[in-house]
């Protein structure tokens, strides 16, 4: 089985998948509990509307992502109280409008098509020494920031106003988190794909959920997930020459059925 | 006389252009009891914001008492139950323990001292044994318990209650309010509470304020109850009785 892993490029592969798939599972604790599930698919294709503008006129396609993720965070993490539309049909509008726009900007641009394909379905067999570097430190900044700031960012989810009296400024740590989710899912998707990195953010924390009823052991089951999902994964993918980024969703879905079939 | 914790002087509050509340002049004493009533969409959450100083006035001023320059008044807040998210599962300990954030710092973790101030106001409400709990597993009084643990665990000066009886049935409507009097008696502790029940406020607080009523004042509760005074405010015939000792008010036929 470990054979499968000394392949150079399963190696890398494997790297990626566990660190995206540890942290993006762990903070999908907070996607979903925050009941903003949607967000994280529309900033998804929000990053990909960036990759595929990057490639249209010629310009670093990630640093392109991050400027659109940020204009997305920065969208997101404002509460538009005095707009009286539902916060759910604006992440819809972002949703349609960002997709519409990253089918646009593939039109008009030859060489972005095979790139965008794989930022969509994902091909994380691909990635690159480069792209493994900076998954690495940008998952861990952002891990460090998730540890020191654990109270910060627990009380303004889980109680914003009391949060507030108490002296923690919500508007700013709402956009903190907004921001390091923003860039987390411009990188992941960068090597993983939009459908991996929205399936990492929404399936391991509900299959923890179901499973377990304390915050805590949620957030590790759900990291349990993420990794097991991650290795067995990419090892069926490899042995039953199946696309990386849809096996390991399907692993996770598995894992999903299983935590329901305990618990029942 | 009493130290004024906090005034309002002249304060208009609202949010964008619209103004909701008009030229606010009235303070709040150490050791009141306060009660603020008045019907649903009539501004008390409103009021209540601004009192705990996350809404600032569009005009006029509102002073906080500072006891030393840098120890700002410091507030304990029971939010409205119906605002938290149970699907949270967090015990009671990690909730209660919020309440002690904003004195551990911006890096700080935990300590001792917080972990043992956490279970001795779990001892003092009496569910120091549901600890290890997650708040969706408590009936509507036990978390409401829970919310005013989190408020107190910052020793709080002022204690500030939206609608603290809202969602609860009988028993643990008079089990909260009995809870929130003894406080004010035991630990001197000044409580202002926001609530659409007159019933319930009457029968415990000191001073009241009616929010729907011309000029927004606080009133001492023995000359603010007259069937006069409250069918003014309320636009209706209202009649005040007395039933086993406890101030009844009711609507009377037009």
């Amino acid at each position: 089985m470990f054979t499968v892993f000394q392949i150079p490029f399963m190696q890398k592969a494997l790297i990626v998948s566990l660190i995206s798939g540890a942290f993006l599972s762990f903070l999908g604790v907070y996607i979903v509990l925050r009941r903003i599930v949607f967000v994280g698919i529309a900033l998804s294709q929000i990053t990909a509307c960036g990759f595929a503008f990057g490639f249209l006129l010629g310009i670093n396609p990630f640093i392109c992502s991050v400027i659109f993720t940020l204009i997305g965070v920065i969208f997101f993490s404002a509460r538009q109280t005095e707009i009286k539309i539902p916060h759910e049909a604006i992440i819809g509008l972002a949703y349609a409008l960002a997709s519409s726009l990253v089918i646009l900007f593939i039109a008009k641009s030859a060489q972005a098509e095979t790139h965008i394909l794989n930022l969509l379905s994902g091909n994380i067999l691909t990635v690159t020494n480069s792209q493994v570097y900076i998954t690495l430190t940008i998952f861990s900044l952002a891990l460090v920031c998730h540890y020191l700031f654990y109270k910060q960012f627990i009380f303004v989810s889980f109680d914003p106003e009391t949060a507030n009296t108490s002296g923690i400024n919500t508007k700013l740590w709402d956009f903190i988190f907004y921001l390091l989710l923003g860039i987390v899912i411009s990188t992941s998707i960068m090597t993983s794909g939009v459908i991996l990195t929205f399936g990492y953010m929404v399936i391991p924390p509900v299959g923890a959920l179901i499973l377990v009823k304390n915050l805590k052991k949620t957030f590790f089951v759900s990291v349990i997930f993420g990794l097991i999902a991650s290795f067995s994964g990419l090892y069926l993918s490899f042995i039953l020459d199946l696309p990386s980024g849809p096996t390991i969703v399907a692993v996770l879905c598995i894992l999903l059925g299983l935590s329901w079939l305990i618990k029942k | 006389m009493a130290e004024t914790l906090i005034e309002f002087k002249d304060a208009s509050l609202g949010y964008g252009p619209k103004e909701i509340l008009k030229n606010l002049n009235f303070r709040i004493y150490q050791n009141d009891f306060i009660g603020i009533v008045g019907p649903n969409g009539a501004g008390k959450t409103t009021l209540l914001r601004a009192i705990l100083g996350i809404l600032k006035p569009q005009k006029g001023e509102v002073i906080y008492k500072h006891f030393s320059p840098d120890s700002p008044l410091r507030f304990g807040y029971v939010p409205q139950i119906q605002t938290i998210d149970e699907i949270f599962p967090l015990t009671v300990y990690e909730i209660v323990l919020m309440g002690r954030y904003s004195q551990i710092g911006l890096f700080g973790k935990p300590q001792k001292i917080d972990k043992d101030r956490v279970f001795s106001v779990l001892k003092y409400l009496g569910i120091e044994t549901l600890a290890n709990k997650t708040y969706k597993e408590l009936s509507g009084g036990l978390r409401q318990r829970v919310l005013l643990a989190r408020a107190l665990v910052c020793d709080p000066d002022i204690l500030v209650l939206d609608e603290p009886t809202n969602d609860l049935d009988l028993a643990s409507e008079k089990t909260t309010m009995d809870l929130i009097k003894k406080l004010h008696i035991d630990k001197k502790l000044t409580v202002v509470m926001v609530s659409h029940l007159l019933n319930v406020v009457i029968n415990y607080v000191e001073k009241i304020a009616f929010i729907n009523s011309k000029e927004f004042k606080i009133h001492n509760i023995k000359d603010a109850l007259t069937d006069e005074n409250l069918s003014e405010v309320y636009g209706i015939k209202v009649r005040i009785g007395n039933l086993e000792g406890q101030k009844v008010v009711i609507a009377l036929p037009k």
